[in-house]
């Protein structure tokens, strides 16, 4: 044995400067390389992860936001239907509503106007009668003149 | 122990200045307050050096949105954490393991990735070693293939072994894991369990030796190879000793991470 550790230069002291050596490589390795590159690897996967699922979160959003856009759409164009219907129906009520009270009126007017037309000659009558007096004096004037 | 004096005779004749430079043992450069420093020590620090400063400068370009070596060494984490969060089947276990598993293998690999540049070797360095009563001057190398000296694949083996000695005890508690070695039930269990404890001490030495046989053999390997032709025979075999060096690596890291598992399982 002693034969062996002699051949083989064995030094206990050796051995333990090694294993010390190990141990400041580990540290520094754990300090300088493990850590930060295992913490680099767990971050990059969660902002991969993280990518993904906004990715995934944006697409069913843009889908939610198409099949929105759609029944918006079909919402609206029924509703701009029924509101067209109605106007239609509302517009050919006025519209004979309009037309009869148009038609009252001009009945209204019509008759206004034979009333007016019926005075006016009533009246013309009248100013004619007086006329006609009047010129009847003045001639007989003329003939008593004359004479 | 023939082998043990063949290395010993080809250490002796190094020092003449004639013989390939192989030895079994580290070469000690001085000391440091009664430490000694050996240069398989001083690449291990070079080694620590170099990875440290890089994963500082990583540190500090870390990004959301990554760089070309930021996207390199995230594969090589996050894969390496899948991978032992998937073996442990628990991402508690393998947040607790992770470090050290990894550590092991960055560890190993920086080791025995810089012993392999080339030049490295030519760096020497002169210092006076005393045999008895009289000195006499050495020239040695200044940097060692790491992992070629037992000193350290033994504290990683002992690092890898209490670790996994730990792991299973915390998980599974203390009682229940040392009756995985020691169970009275019935002669047969008795028996099983203390192989079972035997072949888990034997861990310290295969792990310990077979990083050291490997990195060993390769260093002797091209040291023979540059022997005999120095110009362009050592570069497959050096392409190959990067390999080895991975391998190396990742067969320790793997291992302790299996008997890791191993430990935190409850006895059936």
């Amino acid at each position: 044995m002693e034969d062996l550790i002699n051949a083989f230069g064995l030094d206990t002291r050796l051995v333990a400067i090694q294993i010390l050596n190990f141990a400041v490589l580990a540290g520094a390795l754990w300090y300088f390389l493990y850590t930060p590159v295992l913490k680099l690897l767990d971050d990059r996967k969660k902002t991969i992860d993280e990518g993904l699922q906004d990715a995934e979160d944006a697409k069913a959003l843009k889908e939610n936001a198409e099949a929105e856009r759609i029944s918006l759409l079909t919402k609206a164009q029924k509703e701009a239907e029924v509101v067209a219907e109605k106007a239609k129906a509302h517009a050919a009520e006025k519209s004979v509503e309009l037309v009869g009270v148009a038609e009252a009126k001009a009945q209204a007017l019509i008759v206004d106007a034979e009333k007016k037309g019926v005075e006016i000659k009533a009246k013309a009558e009248k100013e004619s009668e007086a006329e006609i007096a009047k010129l009847a004096v003045l001639a007989a004037e003329r003939v008593l003149a004359e004479k | 122990m023939g082998f043990i004096a063949v290395a010993h005779a080809a250490e002796n004749t190094a020092s003449e200045g004639a013989a390939l430079p192989i030895h079994l043992s580290p070469e000690i450069l001085g000391h440091f307050f009664g430490l000694p420093i050996t240069n398989t020590l001083l690449t291990a620090w070079l080694a620590m050096a170099i990875v440290i400063i890089l994963v500082i400068i990583l540190r500090s370009k870390l990004a959301l949105r990554p760089g070309r070596f930021q996207l390199i060494v995230e594969e090589l984490i996050g894969f390496s954490f899948n991978y032992i969060a998937e073996v442990l089947e628990s991402k508690k276990l393998a947040r607790q393991y992770f470090p050290l598993i990894m550590t092991i293998f960055i560890f190993i690999l920086a080791i025995n990735w810089v012993a392999q540049v080339p030049g490295l070797e030519a760096i020497t360095f002169t210092t006076v070693v005393e045999h008895g009563s009289e000195s006499a001057k050495d020239t040695i190398t200044l940097f060692h293939p790491a992992a070629a000296d037992l000193n350290i694949t033994l504290a990683f083996a002992l690092i890898a072994f209490f670790a996994i000695e730990i792991a299973g005890v915390v998980t599974i508690g203390f009682f229940k894991y040392f009756r995985k070695f020691f169970n009275f039930s019935s002669p047969l269990a008795f028996a099983i369990g203390i192989i079972e404890f035997i072949s888990e001490l034997a861990r310290l030495i295969s792990f310990s030796f077979r990083l050291f046989g490997n990195i060993f053999a390769g260093k002797t390997l091209i040291l023979v190879v540059l022997f005999f032709l120095p110009y362009f025979l050592p570069v497959p075999l050096m392409a190959f000793e990067i390999f080895v060096g991975f391998i190396q690596a990742f067969i320790f890291a793997i291992l302790t991470l299996f008997f890791i598992k191993l430990a935190v399982e409850e006895p059936h």
